[in-house]
């Protein structure tokens, strides 16, 4: 079955390399957004690329807590409300992106994506790869939030807001 | 619709209260809750001196900040200190939420990092308030 992540990773690379000034920030679960460095009305094509990227990354996000929970079951307490949102936040970024207009490149792919890398051997490691995963999610969220309109901004504001308050629970 | 200057002439109330709240509620917590209080009310103070620069440099007179606050239920503890700390950052979440949409850069940059640093600020305060349920919310800010 095919990734999600590619369609809107060439489609961005390809906006890199034609638009000057652009920054391509690269979050845990290999989804990639873009933002300029200039004030921009909101650009729909590339904001439904980020957002489809947004929705892949939070997919492997879920994937991935349910994976460190089945390794490390002592982890759960610590770990349920985080899984939690981050399902949440999988189906309200799949709701943005069925009410968002077209891209030209980018389209959401249906089932899963689970995390390649295996859980780490201890559980602190494991915690301090999550970290790692919630601080490159919420950059990425963020960013992603300059180039979207209305709700949806909003909503990615929040998403990113969430992803950096899961460091409060994960340390 | 909301204007940009009134999403953040909103933002800079919320400010002025939390600012205030948190001089009450700090008075109520032991340390080293108290230290984490004098942070929270450093930085909100500095959320509000920003928004007051940023006004200043449109030539804009926003409204000041108010004598005195009526808090939502007193403050008569710890415990309740630690309810007031979390409802000041929910609503102030929520006063930054609202300026994402009909903001720009740079205020909508502005705008998420107020938000995120109050959804901060809220698991903290919950945590300390009551450690075994869910420090975070899906959405802050809603």
């Amino acid at each position: 079955m095919p990734s999600p992540a590619p369609l809107p990773r060439r489609a961005l690379l390809r906006l890199a390399g034609r638009s000057a000034g652009v920054v391509v920030l690269a979050s845990s679960a290999g989804a990639l957004v873009s933002c300029t460095g200039r004030d921009s009305a909101p650009e729909p094509d590339r904001a439904t690329e980020a957002l489809a990227a947004l929705w892949a990354g939070e997919r492997a996000l879920v994937a991935r807590y349910r994976q460190t929970h089945a390794r490390f079951p002592a982890l759960r307490p610590v770990l349920g409300g985080v899984l939690a949102d981050h399902v949440a936040h999988a189906a309200a970024l799949r709701a943005a992106l069925d009410r968002a207009p077209a891209a030209s490149t980018a389209s959401p792919a249906p089932g899963t994506s689970p995390s390649a890398r295996p859980v780490p051997a201890t559980a602190a490691t494991a915690l301090a790869d999550l970290v790692r995963a919630e601080t490159a999610a919420a950059a990425a969220a963020s960013h992603a939030c300059l180039l979207a309109g209305g709700d949806t901004a909003a909503l990615l504001a929040s998403v990113a807001a969430c992803e950096a308050s899961h460091l409060v629970v994960l340390r | 619709m909301t204007t940009p200057a009134e999403s953040l002439g909103a933002a800079l109330a919320a400010e002025h209260a939390a600012v205030y709240a948190y001089g009450v509620l700090g008075a109520r917590l032991g340390t080293p809750a108290r230290a984490e209080a004098a942070a929270a009310e450093t930085a909100h103070r500095a959320r509000r001196d920003a928004l007051l620069l940023r006004f200043a440099r449109d030539g804009a007179t926003p409204s000041p900040a108010a004598p005195a606050y009526t808090l939502p239920f007193a403050v008569t503890g710890a415990a309740t200190a630690l309810d007031l700390a979390v409802l000041i950052e929910e609503r102030t979440a929520a006063v930054w939420r609202a300026a994402v949409p009909v903001t720009g850069r740079p205020d909508r940059t502005t705008a998420v990092a107020a938000l995120t640093d109050c959804a901060v600020r809220a698991a903290r305060w919950r945590r300390r308030a009551e450690p075994a349920a869910a420090a975070t919310v899906p959405f802050p800010g809603t």
